[in-house]
C-alpha cells in the first residue's frame, strides 16, 4: 500500500540521507582551511533566527554550513549569495564564528 | 651676458634635475589623461572662467601653508611640524633666495638652472677672483650691504634645514616626543633617499665654507658688521674648514655635493618623495573640485603618488596602537602597494574604515574610498560579479504602507540585534507626537552599506532600488535611521529625491528643540562614545552631545570627536579575528571610561554591541535613545 503523504495534514521531508563515505567534503575542508572558525559551529541556528534574507527567503544560513559540511554544495551555491552581508547573524553568533567572512569564503572556494 | 659661467661638476645636477622634470611630467600627463571624463570637464569648467582667479589663489595658499609651512602637521605636534617645516620651507626660500641674489645682480632672468645651486662659487667678491680654475672666470661682486644682507639670509636659511634635520636625527630615537610611535617600516629606497637627503646639506656646508674661506680678504666689514656676524655659518665654518687645511679641496666639495643632489633626484621619482612634484598638481585639481568618489581615476593615482609616508596615520590606526596589536593595513602601506601596483590582500581587507587615520592625514588624501576601489578591484578577479543576486526582492511581496506619514524611521539590521535601541525610538516617537511609521519592522532589506564598504558595490544596487522605493512609497519627508553606517548609506549612495535623511541624534535634538520632546536632567555623568560612521563618516558630533547636556552632565574624554576611538566591531571589516576585535573594543572601552562616567552612552547599535561583549558589566552602556527616554 503506497502512502500520499500530501494529503497529511503536516509537512514531510524528502528522505534526506547523507553517505560520508561518498560526500564531497573537499569545499568545506578549503572553506575551514580558509576560515577556521567554522570549524566552532554548533549549529543552533541563532544565526538564521535573525537573519535579514531569511526572512524575504527560504534563505537559511545554518542550514548553508550544515549543507556544506555534507557535501551538498550544488544547493550551497544556489543560495549562498541570497546573503546581504548585513552582519545580524555575526553579533548573535555564541560560538564566535565570523560569519560574513566564512560566507565570502565559501563564494570564493565555490568559484574556484 | 653671451657667456654663462660653468664647472663640470654642474653635469651630475643638471642631469639629474632634467630627468626628475621629464619624470614629473611622465607622471603628470600620465594622470591627467586617466582623469575620469567628468573629471577632466570640472577642471576644464574652472580653468576656462573667472573661478580660476580664487581657486589659483587659494591653490597658492595651500601649497604654501601645507606644502611648505605643514600647518596640518603642526597641529598634530608642534615638534613634528617644526621638523618638517624647517626642512621643506627652507630649502624651498633657501634656493629662492639666492635666485633673488642672482637675478638682481644680473638683472636677467634667464639663467642656467645649475647657476643659484653653485651661486658661491660662480659669483664671488671682487677680490676673490683667483679661485679655482673656472672658465670662464667668476663673476664678482662688490660687497654691497645687499650682498651682505642676502649671504646672511642664506646661513640663516641653511641653519634652519640643518636645525630641521638635527631634529629628523632626534625623532628617530625619541618619537615619543614628536607624538610617533616610530614604528613605521620604509623599504630600502625611501631610507635611501632619506640619507642622501640627510647627506645632501653636508658637502653644500663644506663647499660653501671653502669658498667663503677662499675669497679671504674680499669678505670685508660692510656697515660695521663683521663677516663673522653677517656669514655666521659659512664664514666661521670656512674658517675652521680652512684651520683643517681643506680649503683647497673646495671643488671636491662642490662636485661631492652636485652628485649627491643629481642622485637625489634620480632616486626621487620611485620614493616616497615624489610626492614634491604631484602635490601641487594634486592640490590644484582639487582646487578645481575633483577628488576620489566611487572610481580609481588619474585623480587617485595623484593622491597615491602624494603620500609622503609620514606615518602619522600609522600612529593613528587603532590596529597598530592596541597593546599587543601589529596589523599592517595602514594607509602608508596600503598606499604604497597601490602604487607599485602590486596591492597586498590583507592590507586593502584588514581595515575597519574608522577613517581615524583619515581624518589627520596631512595631505587629505580620500583613503577610503581608494581602499574601496581597491577591494573592488580583488573581488572582481575573485568573484563572477553577480549583479542578480537579489533579484528574489521582486517576489517578496512587498506590500505599499499607504503614503501617508511624515517621517519614516529605519532602524537598520544592527539595531534589530539591539532592540533596545528600537524600543526606545519608538516610544520617543510616539511622545512626540510624530506621524511616523516603520519601514523595517518585518521584511528588512539591508541598506546595502556593508555591501559596498566590502567592495560589492555593483551587487549592492539592488538592495538600493528596492529600499529606495519603499522610502518613496511613504510618503514621508525625512528619513531618520538609528545606524549610522546607514545613516552614510543614505546619503551617499541613494538618490531620495529630497527625503532628508537623518541621524536619531539629529532628529531627537529637532524634536527637543521645537519643544516636542521634554529631556529631563538627571544628575547622571556621562560619557559620550562618538562611533566612527557617525562622527569622522557622518559628520555629527554635536547633536548628542546637546542632548546629553541637556539630559545628564556630559564629561569628555581624551579621545572625543576627530579622535574618536572605532570599537573595533567595524562592519567594513571581515579579517579581523575574534580576539584581534575584542582587543580593540576592550582597549577602547579603558580609554573611554578613564573619567569614570556612571553611563557610556553611543549612538551605534553596533557600537553598543561591540563595547557591550567587552564591558564584563563594568559599566552600563546604553544608546542614546535610551538614555533620553529615561
Ligand atoms: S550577513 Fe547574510 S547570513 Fe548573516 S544575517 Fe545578514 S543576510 Fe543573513
Ligand atoms: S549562530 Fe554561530 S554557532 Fe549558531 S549556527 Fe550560526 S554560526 Fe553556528
Ligand atoms: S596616508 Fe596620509 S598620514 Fe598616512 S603616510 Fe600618507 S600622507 Fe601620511
Ligand atoms: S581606517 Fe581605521 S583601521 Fe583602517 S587604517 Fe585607518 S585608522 Fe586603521
Ligand atoms: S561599529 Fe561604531 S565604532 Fe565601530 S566602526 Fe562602526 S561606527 Fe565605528
Amino acid at each position: 500500500m503506497t502512502i500520499d503523504v500530501s494529503k497529511w495534514p503536516f509537512g514531510v521531508n524528502q528522505d534526506n540521507q547523507v553517505d560520508f563515505d561518498e560526500a564531497d567534503k573537499s569545499l568545506a575542508m578549503a572553506v575551514k582551511a580558509k576560515d577556521p572558525t567554522l570549524k566552532l559551529c554548533m549549529g543552533c541556528g541563532t544565526c538564521s533566527a535573525g537573519c535579514t534574507a531569511g526572512a524575504l527567503t527560504d534563505f537559511n544560513i545554518r542550514q548553508m554550513f550544515l549543507l556544506l559540511n555534507r557535501g551538498r554544495n550544488d544547493e550551497v551555491a544556489e543560495k549562498i549569495n541570497n546573503c546581504m552581508l548585513c552582519g545580524k547573524c555575526i553579533l548573535g553568533c555564541p560560538r564566535g564564528v565570523n560569519t560574513r567572512n566564512v560566507i565570502l569564503t565559501i563564494r570564493e572556494v565555490l568559484e574556484k | 651676458m653671451s657667456e654663462y659661467v660653468f664647472s663640470p661638476y654642474v653635469i651630475p645636477f643638471t642631469a639629474g634635475l632634467i630627468f626628475v622634470i621629464i619624470a614629473t611630467f611622465y607622471f603628470w600627463i600620465k594622470a591627467l589623461k586617466q582623469l575620469d571624463p567628468e573629471e577632466t570637464r570640472k577642471v576644464k569648467e574652472n580653468l576656462f572662467s573667472l573661478r580660476i582667479v580664487p581657486i589659483l589663489f587659494s591653490w597658492v595658499k595651500e601649497v604654501f601653508l601645507e606644502s611648505l609651512l605643514h600647518r596640518k602637521i603642526f597641529r598634530q605636534n608642534f615638534l613634528l611640524g617644526l621638523m618638517h617645516m624647517l626642512i621643506a620651507f627652507g630649502w624651498f626660500i633657501a634656493i629662492f633666495a639666492e635666485h633673488i641674489r642672482l637675478w638682481v645682480y644680473t638683472l636677467n632672468p634667464i639663467e642656467p638652472i645649475y647657476f643659484p645651486i653653485f651661486l658661491f662659487d660662480f659669483l664671488r667678491p671682487v677680490g676673490a677672483e683667483s679661485a679655482v680654475g673656472m672658465s670662464p672666470a667668476p663673476m664678482l661682486f662688490e660687497m654691497t650691504t645687499f650682498m651682505m644682507v642676502f649671504i646672511f639670509l642664506h646661513d640663516f636659511f641653511m641653519t634652519m634645514i640643518l636645525t630641521g634635520k638635527a631634529l629628523s636625527i632626534v625623532k628617530k630615537y625619541k618619537p615619543g616626543l614628536f607624538g610617533m610611535t616610530g614604528g613605521v617600516k620604509h623599504n630600502q629606497y625611501d631610507k635611501l633617499i632619506v640619507m642622501l637627503l640627510m647627506l645632501l646639506f653636508i658637502p653644500r656646508m663644506f663647499a660653501v665654507g671653502c669658498s667663503v674661506y677662499n675669497y679671504g680678504d674680499a669678505m670685508v666689514v660692510v656697515n660695521g658688521i663683521s663677516p663673522s656676524v653677517y656669514a655666521f655659518l659659512s664664514y666661521n665654518f670656512g674658517q675652521v674648514l680652512g684651520g683643517l687645511g681643506l680649503a683647497s679641496y673646495e671643488s671636491v666639495f662642490w662636485w661631492i655635493y652636485s652628485f649627491c643632489i643629481g642622485a637625489f633626484f634620480v632616486a626621487l621619482p620611485f620614493t616616497r618623495y615624489m610626492h614634491i612634484p604631484t602635490e601641487p598638481l594634486f592640490i590644484f585639481l582639487r582646487k578645481c573640485g575633483v577628488s576620489t568618489g566611487k572610481k580609481y581615476t588619474g585623480f587617485s593615482e595623484l593622491e597615491v603618488l602624494s603620500c609622503p609616508r609620514c606615518g602619522i596615520c600609522f600612529d593613528r590606526c587603532q590596529l597598530n596602537t592596541t597593546p599587543g596589536m601589529d596589523v599592517e593595513v595602514q594607509p602608508i602601506y596600503m598606499l604604497e602597494g597601490v602604487r607599485d601596483k602590486e596591492p597586498d590582500e590583507e592590507k586593502v581587507f584588514k581595515c575597519l574604515l574608522c577613517e581615524r587615520c583619515e581624518a589627520t592625514c596631512p595631505v587629505d588624501i580620500d583613503i577610503s574610498n581608494i581602499r574601496i576601489t581597491q577591494r573592488e578591484k580583488f573581488n572582481e578577479n575573485k568573484f563572477k560579479k553577480d549583479t542578480n543576486r537579489y533579484d528574489y526582492l521582486d517576489d517578496a511581496g512587498y506590500r505599499s504602507n499607504g503614503g501617508n506619514a511624515d517621517v519614516v524611521y529605519f532602524a537598520g539590521c544592527m539595531t534589530h540585534r539591539t532592540p533596545g535601541t528600537k524600543k526606545a525610538m519608538n516610544a520617543l516617537l510616539n511622545k512626540a507626537g510624530v506621524k511616523y511609521m516603520n519601514l523595517d519592522a518585518e521584511d528588512s532589506v539591508c541598506c546595502g552599506q556593508p555591501l559596498i564598504v566590502d567592495g560589492f558595490r555593483d551587487e549592492a544596487q539592488k538592495l538600493i532600488s528596492e529600499n529606495t522605493k519603499r522610502i518613496k512609497d511613504s510618503g514621508a519627508k525625512i528619513l531618520v535611521t538609528s545606524c549610522p553606517v546607514c545613516y552614510n548609506s543614505f546619503r551617499k549612495e541613494y538618490d531620495l529625491d529630497g527625503v532628508e535623511v537623518m541621524h536619531h541624534t539629529q532628529y531627537l535634538k529637532k524634536m527637543v528643540d521645537e519643544g516636542k520632546l521634554n529631556v529631563k536632567k538627571t544628575g547622571k555623568k556621562v560619557v559620550f562614545h562618538d562611533p566612527c560612521e557617525l562622527g569622522r563618516i557622518g559628520g555629527e558630533y554635536e547633536a548628542p552631545r546637546d542632548l546629553l547636556k541637556k539630559a545628564g552632565t556630559l564629561i569628555e574624554p581624551d579621545d572625543i570627536k576627530d579622535d574618536g576611538l572605532c570599537c573595533g566591531g567595524s562592519l567594513a571589516n571581515t579579517k579581523l579575528t575574534n580576539s584581534e576585535e575584542r582587543a580593540v573594543a576592550g582597549d577602547a572601552l579603558n580609554r573611554l571610561l578613564a573619567k569614570k562616567p556612571d553611563i557610556l552612552i553611543t549612538a551605534c547599535p553596533l557600537c553598543k554591541k561591540t563595547l557591550e561583549k567587552v564591558s564584563d558589566n563594568k559599566v552600563e552602556i546604553m544608546d542614546i535613545s535610551e538614555f533620553l527616554l529615561e
